[in-house]
Parts: C-alpha cells; structure tokens; sequence
C-alpha cells in the first residue's frame, strides 16, 4: 500500500486473490492429470481416465481445505470477483460443449473427418493454448499463460521432431506438475499452519 | 491569488481526515476488508503482516467504531470468526479516501 496518497485497491485484491491461488495445487492436479491420462491411453484404460479425472474437482477442493484453508485463513472474495471466477466456469463448459460438438460433427461428415485427421494434433495445441490464456487473463494467474506457452510447443513438437502425442502430454503434465510441487514448497514454507485457536 | 483562505482550507482538509482508519495498520486492514467480502483474522493477518496482538486490537478500535463487524459463523460446522466492513465502515472509507484525495491536490506542487 502506497502512503502517498493513492491506494490501489485492484492491487490490493488482486495480491489476496493471487495469495490463495499461489499454492502450487492446481497445477499439481493439472500436471497429475494430464500424466494420469497418457497412462490410461497407453494401458488401454481411457474409460477409468475420465471417470478419475472427472472426480479430481472433489480432490482440489478438499486439498484446498486441507493445505490453504488452515495457513492462510478464510476468506470470502468480493462478488465481482466470484462472477469472474463464474465466467471461467462458463467460458470451459462452453467450450467443453463446443469440442464435443465438434467431435460429432468431424465423426458424422467425411470431410470434417479429414480435416481433424490431419490437422487434430495444431486444433489440440491451438485450443489448449486458448484455454490456459483464457483463464490466465480472467482469474489473473499469469503462469497460465506460461503453461499455454508450453501447451503449444509441447503439440508443435509433436510434428517437428516426430515424438508421439503421450510422450509431448507426458512431458507438457511433468512440468506442470514440477511448477506445481515448486509452488506448494514455497507456500508451505511461507506459511506454516496457524494454531486453531489462533485461527478462531 | 493565493489567500489565507485557501491555507485555512487545505488545513481543515488535513483535519477532517478520519484519525480511526489514518493509522497505517487500520487503513491496511480497512483497505483489505473494502475490496473483499469478508474473511477471518487469520487471512487479515497474512494479509498485513500484523502480529495477532496488533491486529486484534486494531481490529477491536475499527469495531468500537462501527467501522467493522465481528461475526462468528459456522464453516463446515466450525465455528469461525469473521470480519467484514459495515455500510458505516464503507462510507468511511470512501470519505477518507476523498478527504486524502483533496487534501494532496490542495497541496503546493514539487518546484
């Protein structure tokens, strides 16, 4: 906070915003669940890799319970903040709809089914770039916008030096999971648990 | 022209700022509570960098005040206490923000 006058209150929530976002854990479960995927795919389990991945929500939030909660208090964001938490929300089912849609689409017309044959793998790279930049610029986390980066250089590679698309996930998972453990290390180390009794 | 009306001014603006939410501790625990919903004295003292004796106590002067509400609800059913800024505490905050506001317009510009 600045003394000289000029409060920047955007600042200032930003900061506790960024603070209970800043704890490494759901770039742990997004690195986890990218390797966890590839896995499946490789073990010809697809069907329990989205019916795991499907229940890491549940996951988040009880680690969020776990971990943030007891170190860094409660706290009750502002409702412009809660409706742009809403918004990315929105915008994934949004395009969770779209990409089915799509699927259908490319399943039922040859020609689609062409088109997404050979060019599925930049469509991948390009939407998961979308989606990471999408929710860096709506939730202000800006290492998503390092991660979207990576998306796309981890689906490019896949062409460029002839990998196989679960080895690029795998590697693209393994350094979003590292970031993430790097992230909860500093945050755990920055705050310890607080006493219950102190906390109420 | 400059007169001695307009010094008697910028005097009384310093005057009427609001010593309750002044001081630097309390304005950083107001400024918190402002841009957020609510939230425990736990989150406020990460937040500030208050030791819990400091940020009781500032807390206790801003609720003496009206500027602030002490509640204690229940999460997950535990109980849990948490600050938030009342209508009182908000206008205050938006009149002390005015009142600094002027009072550093007023003020004779760096030569």
């Amino acid at each position: 906070m600045e003394m000289s006058g000029k409060i920047d209150l955007k600042k200032i929530e930003r900061r506790a915003y960024l603070s209970y976002h800043n704890d490494g854990i759901i770039d742990i479960y997004l690195g986890f669940s990218a390797i966890f995927y590839c896995v499946c795919i490789l073990a010809d389990m697809i069907a329990i890799a989205g019916g795991i991945i499907a229940i890491i929500p549940l996951f988040y939030i009880s680690s969020k319970k776990a971990i943030t909660v007891p170190r860094l208090g409660y706290v009750k964001f502002a409702p412009e903040r809660v409706k742009k938490t809403k918004n990315i929300m929105t915008y994934l089912l949004i395009a969770g709809v779209l990409s089915t849609f799509l699927g259908v689409i490319a399943f039922m017309n040859p020609n689609a089914r062409k088109f997404f044959i050979e060019n599925g793998i930049l469509i991948l790279g390009v939407s998961g770039t979308s989606i990471f930049s999408l929710v860096a610029y709506l939730s202000d986390i800006k290492r998503f916008y390092m991660y979207g980066a990576l998306t796309l250089i981890a689906f490019l590679s896949i062409n460029i030096f002839q990998i196989a698309l679960f080895q690029s996930l795998i590697i693209l998972g393994s350094l979003i999971l590292f970031s993430g453990i790097i992230l909860l290390y500093r945050f755990l180390q920055k705050y310890p648990k607080a006493d219950q009794g102190e906390r109420q | 022209m400059s007169t001695e009306k307009d010094y008697g001014n910028r005097i009384s603006s310093i005057t009427d700022v609001d010593k309750i939410i002044h001081e630097p501790a309390r304005l950083m625990i107001m400024a918190q509570l402002y841009v957020l919903d609510s939230a425990d004295f736990l989150f406020l003292k990460q937040q500030t960098d208050l030791t819990w004796g400091n940020l009781s106590s500032h807390v206790s002067k801003l609720e003496n005040a009206g500027y602030v509400q002490v509640e204690k609800e229940f999460v997950e059913k535990k109980p849990h206490t948490m600050i938030h800024l009342t209508e009182k505490g908000r206008a205050a905050f938006n009149e002390y923000q005015r009142t600094m506001k002027k009072m550093f317009e007023d003020m004779p510009k760096d030569k």
